[in-house]
């Protein structure tokens, strides 16, 4: 007995392979056809932006790496648009990872916004990256206590107590501001327990949209300044400084791919209850 | 002439399309990328997990510090975890970590995720918020707060205004996991875009229409092995 | 040996330097001089677990090796891991060890992640349906956070995004604030009992 289907039923029961290649082919159009849509700014993105602007130059920043290469494509956009903001005001930029990759991610980051790493004429003078702390929270909490006893030497090898960029850096209350570049554990529960709830330190967060809804309640209680949030972060933070990048770009794309989604979800629950109300 | 960036360049592509051919169905050669991969974490990790002992202990006891030489001693009982005999001394520095990680999370959660968010919650201004929208908006946080924290209560029976309260922290709950999910679909759609925004560049686009036209040979392959099969 | 050894030495340490670092997080004492030396000590020994990681995928890919058991798959994953680990060691940040990771390890992991992308989307259609009320609450704050969210909805009103960030700063903060107090009180708890060697589960083995 052959089962009576709707076009609505098939389509909710369809190989999961043609979504793919819907998918694939909707989030390709735009980036080689860009539609230039517009792009407003979130709250925490302006937050976050506001206070990198109040720095005074000469101010201490610690980035925390604390990533792998899976969340590149949401935060490196981010490292790399904070790092150029960092380096027009002119602050000192110290650079660390609790994750092991986020030490090379670091080095990347710094080649890529100042031509150059360990070679560059301000390295150790204006920028610095400590490379890689183990041990997740209790590396971020020796590093918290004692900055050079965490990192007696950079990601190069050079030792660090006589670095004209960390002097006067001795705990993380040193630091005017902590950005944390987030996307699991060690991560922002664990910088808030070790370094923002000890020393006060100001913290803010550049996170993957993944745990971006975790963050939130840290920011609404005022214990962080700002946060950038996902790729759209890293795009609303692009054009805050006059810089549009790879995210500004991925921007019509990630539209296109949330429009693709809602549909893919509508289309599954009109087959759903059309299934249902013949079963009735 | 090739050079070395540019190996680098299409080799990576090349294994980001290999990757991409689990999508089509599972595949040895994918099989074989995937052990690769693991290969490659577990290495980067003993990299940094050596560069890291090197700076912090190793050196600084080679210059004199001696007393460094007492954690790498202790780091080194690690090795006792595949003894059958002598498992229990791999316990020693497994405890060190477990109780200093441990000691660290409850001292900080205190104030970190607790007061902190408490007073963030009973601090916000009703009758003293700027303008009405506001002041409804802080009272749904706290209810919200309150309700969700209710919601938890497992061992309570859910009747009454308990169990009313219950439930709208189980409203909360649910439209939190809702917003969670929507970001989640953020944050995977932006992995792809990253990796298209990769591929759509010289010289790896040009490895494009090479890897349709072997997938399409082999979507025709299979096609032919399921033919004669059907028949 | 003794029960001594096998047992409660190690639940010994375990109370001890959690006390310790407790007792020097909230008081300032003669000990806290040394504490951040202690904390260097947990770095350095937290670096030798990954000795573990090694030595059983080295097992475990050997027997398969002997077995014949995909046996190249073994050799591959282990010669990459030596390979890697013999590239890098003289020095993490040697220009060979960073092409190796940058073009070799990076896009892998890149894009294996980047595979959920499409998982996400089959899930979307085949998987997330409304069945109950709280399901289809869940789906429309998904779907309004998403659209909100979306550049592309801005074309046809700003107020979606403003939306989408009165969901995340009230509904989403309260709930989440729920359950962040939640896992903070739950840390605590699992904390104490670990501290006080209730819970064993770190100590592995058979229970001895």
């Amino acid at each position: 007995m052959s089962e009576e289907r709707s076009f609505l039923t098939r389509l909710g029961r369809m190989d999961r392979r043609f979504m793919y290649v819907v998918i694939l082919i909707a989030v390709s159009i735009p980036l080689l056809r860009p539609l230039a849509l517009p792009l407003s700014v979130s709250p925490e993105t302006k937050l976050f932006y506001d206070y990198v602007q109040s720095l005074p130059s000469g101010t201490a920043i610690g980035l925390t790496f604390d990533c792998q290469p899976g969340a590149l494509p949401e935060l490196y956009p981010q490292m790399l648009a904070i790092l150029q903001h960092l380096k027009v005001r002119q602050t000192r930029i110290i650079c660390v990872a609790f994750m092991a990759e986020g030490a090379m991610i670091a080095h990347n980051a710094l080649t890529d916004v100042f031509g150059a790493s360990q070679s560059h004429p301000g390295y150790g003078k204006t920028f610095v990256n400590l490379g890689f702390i183990a041990g997740g929270e209790t590396g971020m909490a020796a590093f918290a206590k004692s900055v050079k006893g965490a990192a007696p030497q950079d990601y190069y090898g050079s030792p660090t107590d006589k670095m004209e960029v960390l002097s006067g850096v001795e705990t993380a209350k040193d630091f005017a501001l902590i950005v944390e570049f987030a996307y699991g554990t060690p991560g922002i529960p664990e910088i808030m327990r070790q370094m923002q709830s000890p020393y006060g330190v100001k913290i803010a967060a550049a996170a993957t949209a993944l745990i971006a809804t975790q963050v939130m309640p840290y920011l609404k209680s005022g214990q962080m300044v700002g946060m950038l949030t996902g790729l759209r972060g890293a795009a609303e933070y692009e054009n805050l400084i006059g810089k549009p990048g790879e995210a500004v770009a991925g921007m019509d794309a990630q539209s296109v791919a949330h429009v693709a989604i809602i549909l893919a979800i509508l289309v599954g629950n009109i087959g759903y209850y059309s299934e249902r109300r013949k079963q009735k | 002439m090739i050079d070395v960036g540019t190996i680098g360049t299409l080799l990576s592509a090349v294994f980001t399309l290999i990757v991409f051919s689990f999508l089509y169905r599972d595949n040895r050669i994918y099989k074989l990328i995937e052990h690769i991969y693991l290969g490659f974490a577990i290495g980067v990790s003993a990299v940094m997990a050596k560069a890291s002992v090197t700076s912090t202990a190793w050196n600084p006891a080679m210059r004199g510090a001696w007393i460094w030489l007492l954690p790498i001693a202790v780091g080194l009982l690690f090795c006792f975890y595949f003894s059958k005999k002598h498992f229990w001394i791999s316990r020693i520095p497994v405890s060190f970590l477990v109780g200093g990680a441990t000691g660290l999370a409850i001292s900080g959660v205190v104030k970190a995720q607790i007061l902190d968010q408490i007073r963030g919650t009973i601090t916000l201004p009703l009758i003293t918020a700027p303008n009405p929208i506001t002041a409804i908006n802080n009272l749904l946080i706290i209810l919200g707060v309150v309700s969700t924290l209710l919601f938890f209560f497992f061992s309570k029976e859910r009747k009454g205004i308990m169990g009313k309260a219950m439930l709208l922290g189980r409203i909360f709950v649910v439209v939190s996991l809702g917003a969670s999910f929507g970001f989640i679909v953020m944050a995977r759609m932006s992995l792809l875009i990253g990796r298209l925004q990769f591929l759509f560049k010289t010289p790896q686009l040009y490895l494009l229409p090479v890897a349709l036209i072997m997938l399409l040979i082999w979507i025709m392959w299979d096609k032919r092995k399921a033919g004669p099969a059907q028949a | 040996m003794s029960i001594f050894a096998k047992r409660t030495l190690p639940l010994a340490i375990t109370f001890v330097f959690g006390f310790f670092m407790v007792v020097d997080f909230f008081f300032s004492t003669p000990a806290s001089a040394i504490a951040a030396n202690v904390n260097r000590a947990f770095v350095v020994v937290a670096n030798f677990a990954v000795i573990t990681a090694i030595g059983t995928v080295t097992l475990m890919h050997i027997r398969k090796i002997q077995k014949k058991e995909e046996w190249y798959n073994s050799l591959a994953l282990l010669a990459v891991l030596y390979l890697t680990i013999a590239i890098g060691w003289s020095s993490a940040s040697d220009p060979t060890y960073l092409w190796w990771f940058n073009n070799l390890f990076v896009p892998l992991e890149t894009t294996v992640f980047c595979l959920l992308a499409f998982y996400i989307s089959s899930a979307s259609y085949r998987v997330f349906k409304a069945r109950s009320k709280e399901a289809a609450l869940l789906l429309i704050s998904a779907v309004l956070v998403m659209w909100g969210r979306a550049p592309i909805s801005a074309v046809i009103s700003e107020g979606f995004a403003a939306i989408a960030d009165w969901m995340m700063a009230v509904p989403n903060t309260a709930g989440m604030r729920g359950i962040v107090i939640g896992i903070g009180i739950g840390v605590i708890s699992i904390g104490i009992r670990t501290l006080l060697g209730i819970e064993r589960g770190h100590l592995g083995g058979k229970g001895e």
